[in-house]
């Protein structure tokens, strides 16, 4: 449980855009574990919890309807980079993670699953349709569509954020 | 299919990025990417996509289990079979409520008791308790008071006169010292045969020496050789510390005088002393009366 849960945790997270709720559903997950455990052989245990936080993130979003995402990872992020005040590549590169984050706070919980279980938890095309029970087909159609969402939103994303870079500069000037 | 456009690149993106294309459709693409800047900073942007995912993920997953997470997943699953198991629940439920009935139960016989012992008999007292033994006594229902012993019986609320009350009181008046006098005696029956043995040697010897001639040291070498003898001096402080606490000062006396007695030197003075001593104390009486179990007025 220790080795696996900051893992699930971290997948959790990733698709809930919340941590707190992470910790939540994969304790969740462990107890449906406890209480019903998958057969033996049948899937690695690994394998079955990877698959009910997976469920659980998605449902439990689903359930509650929030309006959007919480962009708490994006806010936190962006904190983070203010306070840093990195240059340089390291600054590029916090940016572009920045504009991920803020990003994936964007996309429905669907489209962050598949990315999280292809980019996050590095699954093969085949184990992510054994995972969702759909076909290898149907898992880069979602995973085509899925980064293109994200790839939309992170032009968006930039796109935003000229306006109000113009504005400053011509602030400045002035 | 003999040529790529941006849609196409679009619509296969994850497939090239994640080499899940067959090699036709590679070479394809990679024709319409060597002339498509766009599409190169699309693919190029995708590629990296994976990376910054993860590591949005991973900067903020916990490195390990948060606090109280392990505790809650065993509150919720160990912890919760064994207490089902051991049918924590049922006990729980049952545990309270038979606590509950002693409670009520309990209070209902206290409340009995306080009712039927403050009721007034038509003799004028109050029903005692089965386990209180004192002797009631008749008294007019007029001017009659609580009243409360003074713990030798142990009744909570006797009422009687105030005649009543004097007469006992002088009777308790009357009976103290033989009450001492009883209590110092059952006190003095504690003493074994030895310690009473030990006592009538000390009083025999103490005897002699008040009555020793002291023309020269013989008595008191005697007195000596008899108290080393018999270790009456250690003896003495052994049986000491089983008597009564009013018994202790004439014992521990006699005790001293037979120490130095015993360890000497003794002039004709000392001698003297030590014998006027014993014979204005009494001790020899003294002692032997402690040894005896027989009552005696100390003159210490």
């Amino acid at each position: 449980m220790e080795d696996l849960g900051p893992r699930l945790i971290a997948l959790s997270a990733g698709i809930c855009r919340d941590r707190h709720r992470a910790e939540e559903v994969v304790q969740e997950a462990f107890v449906r574990l406890w209480k019903s455990p998958p057969d033996a052989g049948e899937i690695a245990w690994s394998s079955w919890l990877r698959r009910v936080v997976t469920n659980l993130s998605i449902n439990t979003l689903q359930r509650t309807k929030r309006p959007g995402a919480i962009p708490e990872f994006s806010e936190d992020r962006a904190l983070q980079s203010r306070e840093g005040g990195a240059g340089g590549e390291q600054a590029e590169q916090r940016e572009n993670l920045e504009r991920v984050s803020r990003a994936m706070d964007r996309l429905d919980e669907s489209k962050r699953a598949i990315l999280m279980l292809r980019a996050q938890e590095q699954l093969s095309y085949e184990q992510i349709a054994e995972h969702l029970g759909v076909p290898v087909g149907t898992v880069m159609s979602r995973l085509n569509r899925a980064r293109a969402a994200l790839l939309d939103e992170m032009k968006n994303d930039a796109v935003d954020e000229e306006p109000a870079s113009f504005e400053f500069k011509k602030y400045k000037q002035a | 299919m003999t040529s790529f456009d941006c849609t196409d690149i679009k619509a296969t993106l994850s497939g090239l990025v994640d080499d899940q294309v067959d090699a036709e459709t590679r070479h394809l693409a990679e024709r319409h990417l060597s002339q498509c800047a766009e599409c190169r900073a699309l693919v190029s942007q995708a590629e990296s996509l994976d990376d910054l995912i993860a590591q949005d993920a991973a900067e903020f997953a916990p490195k390990q289990l948060p606090h109280g997470f392990m505790d809650s997943v065993l509150n919720r699953t160990v912890y919760a079979r064994l207490y089902e198991q051991a049918g924590w629940n049922w006990m729980t439920w049952t545990g309270w409520v038979a606590a509950a009935a002693c409670l009520l139960l309990a209070s209902a016989i206290w409340v009995l008791d306080q009712q039927r012992t403050s009721q007034p008999q038509p003799n004028g007292l109050a029903v005692l308790p089965p386990t209180v033994h004192p002797a009631p006594r008749e008294a007019p229902a007029a001017e009659s008071r609580s009243w409360t012993y003074d713990g030798t019986i142990l009744a909570s609320s006797v009422t009687v006169d105030e005649a009543t009350r004097r007469a006992i009181d002088a009777e308790l008046e009357d009976t103290l010292p033989a009450r001492t006098a009883l209590a110092a005696m059952a006190q003095r029956g504690t003493l074994s045969i030895d310690d009473s043995d030990t006592l009538h040697a000390a009083s025999v010897l103490l005897d002699m020496l008040a009555e020793s001639d002291l023309s020269d040291f013989a008595d008191m070498e005697r007195a000596r050789e008899i108290a080393v003898y018999d270790e009456l001096p250690q003896r003495l402080a052994d049986v000491r510390s089983r008597l009564h606490p009013a018994d202790r000062a004439a014992v521990m006396a006699a005790e001293s005088i037979l120490l130095r007695i015993v360890n000497g030197p003794l002039d004709m003075n000392d001698a003297r002393l030590l014998r006027d001593s014993v014979a204005s104390l009494n001790l020899a009486a003294q002692v032997g009366a402690i040894g005896s179990g027989r009552d005696v007025t100390t003159s210490m």
